[in-house]
């Protein structure tokens, strides 16, 4: 059993009526907008007892997995959770005999790192008398799902992945990382989905490939991982996805030949990657009748961009015939105008939507 | 004096590309930038590293070149290089 594990749940005000319907607690404070603007949070505040949740989950999913039986659960609320946040929850094995074992669980703001709840519990093990996979994620039952099918958004909290799930609206999933790789914010079905766009990428680098401290490390980091969430995020439709569903794929200029004298190697080559999976997956998706398609933006305002200093920003501008960045609401209107690209040959294939920008 | 510093260098970086784009010398350049300049080639690029390099005595790296995309970005490169 592994001795440390960790996943990310991201929590919107919808959060707090999910869960007010599965407990019954609807406390204004948890429910009620204007209520809570009345309130020092000014917005609602996420039910303290939501973390046990995320808790179980650690115990049942993880530590130890599918052969948990929770024997108590302690907590402590450090912070009041005021959506939307992303929450970090990180769980270690304190003790572990082999029978029974204890875990210690953090919960903190992803980004901030702000600490919003300590909690621990013991656990025991129950027996089962038959082989039996790991435990993973259901297929859950859902009956509400939209017309035109969910759209599932990988990277949610950025700035492309938040304008995709602007678009989408009441359409729009988050997609939360789990130790496997994704699981949908919300339960679907099966053939309920009708695309993946796959927006969540690690941070740029801007370290050179001989510089590197621990070069395994950093290639699993940034070139590794993202390339096994993005068959992660095919999986997902390939499993949840109708007939004619996209997985969205996206690239960057950056991986692109002649393109910032490659400043930023392991995003380059992590992104360099895009283009050919897209074909691969393409092909492969064909098998469920479902596509695949790569879309190339260059620099997006916001997001890991926001940082840039002003003589970049002038610098990104001036390679563009439009003199300005491409703003991530424009992407996100290209993400759906590649979404709704008809026909199953708009599959395997790479667009590039720079505008018309230099190298 | 640091305005008065940069003023100067803006000014000299005006002529500079008024010179090597072989515009009028009254021709106003806060607009231009490579695409829209049919003269800013890459010969014009190469110029301009070695005038700056020259004018202000400041070495342009790799780095730097990308960022000789319109003169607003030159002045603010060189002024960066200068710490104005």
């Amino acid at each position: 059993m592994a001795t440390e594990a960790n996943f990310v749940v991201e929590v919107t005000p919808e959060s707090a009526q999910d869960f007010a319907r599965l407990s019954g607690d609807w406390n204004p404070l948890h429910t009620d907008g204007a209520y809570a603007a009345g309130t020092a949070w000014r917005r609602v505040v996420l039910h303290g007892a939501y973390s046990a949740g995320l808790v179980s989950r650690m115990a049942g999913m993880f530590l130890p997995g599918r052969d948990c039986l929770l024997h108590n659960m302690r907590l402590r609320f450090v912070a009041p959770v005021v959506p939307p946040a992303a929450l970090a929850v990180n769980g270690r094995v304190v003790a572990d005999n082999g029978e029974t074992g204890s875990v210690a669980v953090a919960i903190t703001d992803r980004d901030s790192g702000m600490l919003y709840t300590e909690a621990s519990y013991d656990f025991g093990r129950h027996r089962h008398d038959a082989e039996h996979p790991a435990a993973t994620a259901p297929a859950a039952v859902s009956d509400d799902c939209p017309e035109d099918g969910w759209v599932l958004v990988s990277g949610a909290s950025g700035a492309l992945g938040q304008a995709v799930m602007r678009r989408y609206g009441a359409r729009a999933v988050a997609l939360t990382r789990t130790a496997e790789g994704y699981t949908p914010s919300r339960s679907v079905t099966p053939a309920s989905v009708a695309a993946v766009v796959h927006c969540g990428w690690p941070a740029p680098d801007n370290l050179g490939l001989l510089r590197l401290e621990d070069v395994a490390s950093s290639v699993g980091h940034a070139v590794a991982k993202p390339l096994e969430l993005s068959i992660a995020a095919a999986r997902l439709l390939r499993d949840y996805g109708r007939e004619g569903a996209t997985l969205v794929l996206v690239g960057s200029t950056s991986a692109q030949a002649g393109r910032h004298n490659w400043r930023m190697p392991l995003y380059s080559l992590g992104k360099s990657t895009m283009p050919v999976l897209a074909e691969i997956l393409g092909m492969e998706l064909a098998a469920t009748r479902q596509r695949c398609l790569c879309v190339v933006f260059d620099v997006i305002d916001g997001g890991m961009n926001a940082g840039m200093s002003p003589r970049v920003r002038q610098m990104h501008a001036d390679r563009s015939p439009w003199q300005r960045l491409l703003d991530a609401d424009e992407a996100a209107a290209q993400v759906a105008w590649v979404v709704d690209a008809p026909g199953p040959m708009a599959s395997g294939g790479c667009i590039t939507l720079s505008g018309g920008a230099l190298p | 004096m640091t305005a008065d510093k940069s003023a100067r260098v803006r000014h000299d970086i005006d002529d500079m590309f008024r010179e090597i784009l072989e515009l009028p010398a009254d021709h106003p350049v806060d607009g231009v930038t490579v695409l829209n300049e049919p003269r800013w080639d890459s010969l014009a690029t190469v110029s301009l590293i070695a005038a700056i390099e020259s004018t202000f005595a400041i070495k342009l790296d790799g780095a730097d070149y990308e960022s000789l995309t319109s003169v607003a970005a030159t002045r603010m490169l060189v002024e960066e290089k200068l710490g104005l």
